[in-house]
């Protein structure tokens, strides 16, 4: 396709030869409108831009001024924003914050440096259009070289494809959560139980669920993607070319509106270098758990003269995507079968602070008292419970400090080698300098299912004060899942340090997924002013209200006109929550 | 006096439609045909019986419009039609408050009552409906209606449905005695083809007490029918 040598020559050549012009080279007209494709289901209605699915990938080169023309075709206001890139508020792209959005017609010129180099994305922060094919990659190359070599690259954007308008889909959730959820427990597999558990064992396990009113199978909300790899299908089956020998460097993103996905090549290691476009001590893994709008670049090394497939299955099991690395076209490997989907556990349940009450339930399960315990527990040391034993099923061995011990979500590589976990993530050059924190935020993870209204500390975003910062500030924010989902967790315009144990190697991030039941803390430099969005980056979940506007005053003082002053009483309220402990 | 009610019921819902937010973001509309279905009993005529729901809102509030309605094939005239208009609003995580309107143009003489209720998802998923009515006599009389979806498979699904009818007071005109007025049981077996479309086949018994059953029997209907219904549910 493309090969890293090509562009490094093009590029001398343009630095030489066109220098007057170097700009043109950052420059690129985007139109967004809506273009027929093609799936194996047959064609489609979808948002485009530039007509393709995904979007054109963007190539720019770090440090230089970037100057985007965005011209929405649509008969509804659209907008593009740049996913992971630090840049001015006004040139974020989420509408309602410090942009306005492009109106039908109008056309946004974007211009901002390129401060980073790496891997990101880009798609429409409107009306849910990212579900309907708004989204593209975004490749910086970097100013320096980078610690690792590789002979020749691919981009691969996952996403996951649904033939309903995505207002339809809210909709049936609103009025039907398990709406498209048809992995739901039936009466007949009572019949049909694990070696071991008896009849009334299986009832009774099904009575408590039932009592809280809560669905093990909830594992994504949306069922009837279609699940894509650079816009085809697992039966178009994108192919990309590799010389045997040759080691291909695989720029992952997750473009998908809902779905989480686990990505691996049977017969190949992947070696993990760049997390959300920043460089990672390599980390060689059999498989990996790609959120929903995170990036991974990875480095396979295929020696044979033979064709792998490369699988990504949402955590759901509800499909799966499949593309080709192959020496020559037309060459294909064997699709490994679809692996069975995970269960929730009382384990996952354990953060859910709404049902305090859960110790009354007692039925002689253990893991009641565990749940019992609230969010509470997900603080503790995660060895400590591991020894709780939870689960009514004999343990797996399995561990990741990233999911309650015991939960159902624990993933497992497919030829049971290693996985890829937050732990692993450590930086190659820190972004940020380790330093005393001046403020801790906790961030409840919150909502409720049944009328499938998501929130952040309890209040949906039309209802919740700002979080407000100054510039120069550090944050340290603790999110606290109380829900069975697992949300990626995406601070607009300034990165996130994860906490994982890796001292000053922990990595920056744009996303960060809390798994249910769990408590996952990040660093925040405040060093972006302006309006920013803070949200989940399930769409479903944002346009239900798990959202909330981050508003960073500048260092000398000013209050921001936009927004409310900082003496409002419901803000105390929210920073009384946001205090820690 | 029925003109009354209606005019009423139709102002009631035209004030709380006009009281909604006019931005209309995270608002929705819902329409749901729960029964439409024939019902073949062994001592009783056919009954054609319709039961809906009409819905507008978002998490703060709904407004609802719900429709039940039989019609006798054999007198080719509808037995039992009952509207109403409700304003509905979260109480609890799994619990709606509502207001609002009934007005049941069948049997005659039509009755209008202000009903105020609760509705939600009781523990073991079960889709529960409280009303409390005050006819426009000051009769009060409830309603308790629960059901409960069991899965046989992803698609078949068996639902046992209890409806309860209590009165406080007598209304003999409309063959209501005080006490336990009326119970129907039924069990439902539906096929969702889509979630939307799905067709049923199903038994109810349906039992009028004491002198509610006497004062139906008096008018020439039946106190006890079992019957076997046919039906499809739709939903939008």
């Amino acid at each position: 396709m493309y090969t890293s040598k090509h562009t490094r020559l093009s590029l001398a050549l343009a630095f030489f030869m066109f220098l007057p012009s170097l700009a043109a080279a950052n420059n690129y007209h985007l139109t967004i409108g809506e273009t027929t494709i093609t799936l194996s289901s047959g064609p489609k209605k979808a948002m485009t831009i530039n007509g393709t699915l995904p979007a054109p990938t963007l190539r720019f080169k770090e440090g230089e001024e970037l100057v985007i023309k965005v011209t929405n075709t649509l008969d509804a206001v659209s907008s593009v924003h740049w996913h992971g890139l630090i840049l001015p508020s006004t040139q974020d792209g989420a509408p309602g914050f410090s942009y306005k959005g492009i109106e039908p017609g109008e056309t946004f010129t974007y211009r901002f440096p390129a401060k980073q180099a790496g891997t990101y994305w880009y798609h429409s922060h409107s009306a849910m259009q990212e579900q309907k094919g708004l989204y593209g990659a975004i490749i910086i190359e970097p100013k320096d070289k980078e610690p690792f070599h590789y002979n020749r690259q691919h981009t691969v954007v996952l996403s996951d494809w649904h033939d309903a308008r995505p207002e339809r889909i809210l909709a049936n959730l609103k009025r039907r959560p398990d709406y498209y959820n048809f992995q739901q427990e039936t009466v007949l597999d009572l019949f049909d139980r694990e070696a071991g558990e008896s009849f009334g064992d299986a009832v009774k396990e099904r009575m408590a669920w039932g009592e809280m009113r809560m669905m093990k199978t909830d594992i994504a909300d949306v069922s009837g993607h279609d699940f894509l790899i650079n816009g085809m299908d697992a039966e178009q089956n994108w192919t990309a070319l590799f010389t045997p020998g040759e080691r291909v460097r695989l720029r992952l993103v997750n473009a998908s509106a809902m779905s989480f996905m686990d990505v691996y090549i049977p017969g190949l290691k992947m070696t993990v270098v760049q997390a959300d476009g920043n460089n990672i001590q390599p980390v060689t893994v059999d498989e990996l758990r790609i959120a929903v709008a995170e990036t991974y670049d990875v480095i396979i090394h295929p020696k044979e003269d033979r064709a792998y497939t490369l699988m990504a299955e949402p955590m759901g099991r509800t499909g799966h995507a499949r593309a080709t690395l192959a020496p020559r076209h037309g060459m294909t490997a064997d699709v490994p079968a679809r692996r069975p989907r995970p269960k929730l556990t009382m384990a996952d349940m354990a953060g859910h602070a709404g049902h305090a009450d859960h110790a009354a339930m007692g039925h002689d399960m253990k893991e009641m008292d565990h749940a019992a315990m609230g969010h509470d527990m997900a603080k503790m040391d995660h060895m400590d419970h591991a020894a709780m034993g939870h689960d009514m099923k004999p343990m797996a061995p399995k561990q990741d400090a990233f999911y309650a011990p015991n939960s159902g979500l624990i993933p497992t590589a497919y030829n049971g080698g290693k996985f890829l976990s937050y732990s692993d993530l450590k930086a190659v050059r820190p972004v940020y300098d380790e330093r005393p924190v001046d403020r801790e935020v906790t961030v409840r993870l919150t909502g409720n299912m049944e009328r499938y209204i998501w929130s952040m500390n309890g209040e949906t975003f039309d209802d919740a004060e700002p979080f407000r910062f100054r510039e120069g500030e550090r944050i340290r924010f603790t999110f606290v899942n109380e829900t069975m989902m697992t949300h990626p967790m995406h601070l607009h315009g300034m990165w996130m340090i994860l906490d994982n144990g890796q001292g000053k190697y922990r990595p920056a991030k744009h996303v960060i997924q809390v798994a249910p039941a769990m408590t996952v803390s990040a660093e925040v430099e405040i060093d972006a002013t302006g309006h920013w969005p803070f949200h989940c980056h399930l769409v479903y979940h944002m346009h239900s209200g798990m959202m909330r506007r981050v508003i960073v005053e500048p260092a000398n003082g000013e209050v921001s006109p936009a927004a409310p002053a900082p003496t409002h009483p419901a803000m105390h309220h929210q920073m009384h929550m946001g205090s820690g402990q | 006096m029925r003109n009354r009610s209606a005019i009423a019921s139709v102002a009631m819902i035209a004030i709380l439609g006009l009281s909604a937010p006019a931005k209309a973001t995270g608002l929705f509309f819902n329409a749901d045909l729960e029964r439409f279905e024939h019902r073949f009993a062994r001592n009783a005529g056919d009954i054609i019986a319709l039961e809906g729901t009409v819905s507008y809102g978002g998490d703060k509030w709904k407004l609802l419009g719900l429709l039940e309605a039989e019609y006798a094939r054999d007198k080719s005239a509808w037995e039992n039609v009952e509207l109403q208009g409700r304003w509905s609003m979260p109480v609890a995580t799994f619990w709606d408050a509502y207001g609002g309107i009934r007005h049941d143009t069948r049997p005659h003489p039509a009755r209008s009552y202000l009903v105020t209720g609760l509705s939600g998802l009781a523990p073991y998923f079960i889709e529960t409906d409280a009303s409390l009515f005050v006819s426009e006599k000051g009769h009060v009389s409830a309603r308790l209606e629960v059901e409960k979806d069991l899965l046989i498979t992803q698609r078949l699904v068996f639902q046992p449905v209890l409806k309860v009818d209590l009165a406080g007071r007598d209304d003999e005109p409309i063959n209501v005695a005080s006490g336990f007025v009326a119970t129907e049981v039924g069990l439902r077996l539906r096929y969702e083809i889509t979630r939307d479309f799905a067709p049923y086949i199903g038994v109810n018994y349906e039992r009028k007490w004491a002198d509610s059953g006497r004062l139906a029997v008096d008018h020439g209907e039946k106190d006890e029918v079992v019957s076997l219904h046919v039906g499809l549910k739709l939903s939008y």
